[in-house]
């Protein structure tokens, strides 16, 4: 009989359904195992930069100092000057470089930023344009003209400071990179960009510099075992989804559940009372004055 | 039959037989735009269960404790008890995280079947007389929802819930004169008191579940009583239902439903986080979490405040805030206006009728664009309380996007209405002729240069 067969194919889709609920992640996030401090997959082993010259420098600089400031004019007057300026002083497409030594052009560097591709727009973070070697000679070029340099942070990850790490994260930087490090609007214009591709030295080095809209913070905020720390964080976040309780959506939050109790949850249920609904007996009348 | 049988039983004892016979063979009408409700029912349903599981651990104090369970990166730190309670419910409790998720999923869908159902029946007619007085206990029934759902997502002293507590605290006192009353009566001194979880817990567990137990039962008493309304259609009439008895169709369908709606809330549950509060972090005051936005059903009023003009008045020495206008003016006549809506119809059509045959949405066509337009509005400030994340996957300033939405909101709601108006004249008029067209019985026709056949109206007979 047909309504038999509806009424037990609901309830087997129902069974199913709680059997596979069962298997979930979130029904196993009491087994699951929890989360630990994963080693540090980046490509770039922060461990290993000695003074923030990073090892293939190192090997790399065999040939005389003079030769890398030379590497780095060139490399300054092809690429950067038309937006910088040959004084890095800045033009119209541009900002004055005089406060970027150090940090500030590995840091733009090393995440591509630079040279900038689209004018007009907020740098990306991509792969880096120039090689190790080019960027720091670029870097001592600009260093030596300009009038600031913050050194590149020496950033070592330590698991023990995991907690330290998170707490810091909440008070600075939650607000604007969001609770899972997933970049959020910053206003003005400004994208706090996701952390997931930044490598500890980059953390440590966008903390003291301050790209864009983001704070400078200095030694006396953050100190260099707290920048320790907030890389340690970063960087687990980065490699450890947390999804003890399914897809996390990208952490957009309550917006994105919006959709899917929508899409998913009322749109099957409605599919459900669609297909059930109008199949049935359809013939008797019931008289108001029957009851 | 078995249940038959049981009736029999019980009559003989009790001497009820003539209620549940009738009840069994009580007549329901077919279609699917009346199993709505239902959902909404199951969906409450799920939320008592799975809701008395995860109040088995809910701790409802503020205190600082330290946290020493399995979550690796807030292993140490001190966190309310309350928090603390809801992440060994997450990680140790068994089966703790998909209860805990299914409990949460099925709010948004219990609220998100009562908005269809209301849907379907402002569409249809069906709160007309009669059924104005069930109208009202629906809407107050949705009123109760969002405040389940709110009281209830503010509970794990969370970051994010607490931002939204925040928020409501400050909009509870732009109510001029006794706002600041109601704020510390309600949360018991300056925000944040230690109280607030307790409160919030009590009222949450005790209080608005007991207003929805018994304004549901009124509502579900009144269909019974007042029987459902149906479509027009051969052989119903303003006193009949056609359709099938409780036992066994629609018995056996509703039950059905139940079944699926738990399916569903627990394939939700499983794979999809919901309110991840390990993310948040516990609430400190100083600190906001990012993006922030709460649940579906309040995000229109997290949009009305984000659009809402800055506008404070002065009056009588009184600041009025701003949050006043969005934050409470504006719901209030959200829903007041729901509320009155029968009665103004009434009014506007002069039809003063009892109607137990329902309409189709496009032979009322200014109703229907109303409706349409009132979702809209609704929808435009949903979407707006969302705007920094629209802002960041489309690559826009988040100030343009509100200034965009600020816009939308004026247009969009009378544009979508009219549309809605003009599309539902154009159907009522195809349906008429078609209608038109059935009944007549004898009728000249006339060859056309197409090929085809002319009706010559005036000398047909109508049946
Ligand atoms: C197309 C124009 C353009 C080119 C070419 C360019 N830049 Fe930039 N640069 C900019 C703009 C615009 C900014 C500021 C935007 C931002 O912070 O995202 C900037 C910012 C910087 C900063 C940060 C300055 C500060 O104080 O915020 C550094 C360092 C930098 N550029 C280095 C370089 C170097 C080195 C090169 C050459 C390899 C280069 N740029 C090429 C346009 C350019
Ligand atoms: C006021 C908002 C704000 C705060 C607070 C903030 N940031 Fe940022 N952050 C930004 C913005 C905006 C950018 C992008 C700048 C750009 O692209 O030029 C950024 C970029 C970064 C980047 C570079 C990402 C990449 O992959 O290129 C890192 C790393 C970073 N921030 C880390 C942090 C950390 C760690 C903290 C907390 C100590 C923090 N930020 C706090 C706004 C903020």
């Amino acid at each position: 009989m047909r309504r038999r067969a509806i009424g037990f194919s609901v309830f087997t889709f129902a069974f199913v359904m709680c059997v596979v609920a069962t298997t979930s992640p979130a029904a196993r996030a009491d087994s699951a195992e929890q989360p630990r401090v994963p080693s540090h997959r980046a490509p770039d082993t922060a461990g290993l930069y000695v003074d923030g010259i990073p090892p293939s420098v190192r090997t790399h600089g065999t040939g005389s100092r003079a030769a890398h400031l030379d590497e780095g004019t060139v490399l300054y007057d092809v690429h950067c000057t038309s937006c910088h300026g040959a004084d890095l002083r800045g033009t119209k497409s541009g900002p004055s470089l005089m406060g970027s030594g150090g940090v500030g052009v590995d840091f733009y560097m090393t995440t591509g930023r630079m040279p900038l591709a689209i004018p007009g727009t907020q740098a990306n973070h991509m792969s880096p344009h120039f090689d190790t070697g080019q960027i720091a000679a670029l870097d001592r070029y600009v260093g030596a003209r300009a009038t600031r340099s913050i050194p590149i942070p020496h950033v070592v990850l330590d698991e023990g400071r995991l907690q330290a790490g998170r707490s810091l994260f909440e008070s600075n930087c939650e607000a604007c990179h969001g609770v899972g490090a997933q970049g959020a609007t910053a206003g003005g214009g400004w994208t706090a960009l996701p952390l997931w591709n930044a490598t500890p030295t980059q953390i440590g080095e966008a903390i003291r510099f301050g790209p864009g809209v983001m704070p400078r913070f200095t030694q006396a905020q953050l100190s260099p075992t707290d920048i320790d720390a907030l890389a340690t964080y970063v960087r687990y976040l980065a490699t450890t989804p947390q999804t003890y309780g399914g897809t996390v959506m990208d952490y957009l939050g309550p917006p994105a559940e919006g959709f899917v109790a929508a899409f998913a949850g009322i749109g099957m249920l409605f599919w459900i009372v669609y297909f059930t609904g109008t199949k049935a007996d359809g013939r008797r009348i019931g008289a108001y004055e029957d009851d | 039959m078995i249940v038959r049988r049981l009736v029999g039983a019980l009559d003989e004892r009790i001497g009820s037989s003539s209620f549940l016979k009738k009840a069994l063979d009580k007549v329901f009408p077919d279609h699917w735009a009346f199993m709505l409700g239902e959902i909404c029912v199951y969906g409450f349903v799920v939320l008592l269960l799975t809701g008395t599981y995860v109040a088995f651990f809910f701790n409802d104090s503020d205190h600082a404790t330290i946290y020493r369970g399995v979550y690796a990166p807030l292993s140490g730190r001190s966190v309310p008890a309350s928090y603390a309670s809801v992440l060994y419910l997450s990680f140790e409790a068994p089966l703790g995280l998909l209860i805990r998720q299914m409990h949460h999923w099925s709010a948004l869908v219990f609220i998100g079947a009562i908005v269809l159902h209301m849907s379907r029946v402002f569409f249809t007619g069906a709160f007309r007389k009669p059924r104005d007085l069930n109208w009202t206990f629906g809407v107050l029934l949705l009123l109760l929802g969002i405040g389940a759902g709110f009281t209830g997502y503010s509970l794990p002293g969370d970051l994010l819930s607490g931002v939204g507590l925040r928020i409501a605290y400050s909009v509870a006192q732009s109510i001029p004169f006794v706002g600041t009353w109601l704020a510390f009566g309600f949360f018991g001194g300056p925000f944040p008191t230690h109280e607030m979880t307790q409160r919030l817990f009590i009222t949450h567990v005790w209080l608005v579940p007991l207003l929805i137990i018994t304004v549901m039962s009124l509502h579900l008493g009144l269909v019974w009583r007042q029987h459902h309304t149906q479509f027009a259609g051969p052989g119903r009439t303003e006193r009949n239902v056609v359709g099938s008895t409780l036992w066994p169709y629609y018995a056996m369908k509703s039950i059905g439903l139940f079944a699926a709606t738990i399916g569903v809330v627990a394939l939700l549950g499983g794979f999809f986080t919901i309110n991840p509060i390990w993310m948040y972090g516990p609430y400190d005051p100083w600190k906001v979490a990012s993006p922030a936005q709460p649940d579906w059903y309040v995000a229109w009023l997290d949009g009305s405040l984000r659009l809402g003009p800055a506008l404070a008045v002065r009056l009588f020495g009184h600041t009025i805030s701003p949050l006043f206008w969005s934050g409470v003016v504006l719901p209030g006549a959200l829903f007041g206006g729901m509320l009155a809506w029968p009665f103004l119809e009434r009014k506007i059509t002069g039809d003063r009728d009892a109607h137990n045959i329902v309409t189709m949405p496009y032979e009322t066509p200014w109703r229907l664009g109303l409706g349409v337009a009132v979702i809209t509005f609704a929808t435009v400030l949903g979407f707006a309380g969302s705007d920094d994340i629209q802002a960041k996957l489309l690559h826009v300033e988040v100030e343009k996007a509100m200034y965009a939405y600020r816009i939308a909101l004026i247009i969009a709601p009378p544009v979508f209405g009219l549309i809605a108006v003009a599309i539902g004249f154009d159907l009522r008029a195809r349906f008429e002729t078609l209608a038109g067209k059935r009944q007549i019985r004898r009728a000249s026709l006339t060859r056309n240069a197409d090929g085809g056949f002319d009706i010559d109206h005036k000398k047909a007979t109508p049946s």
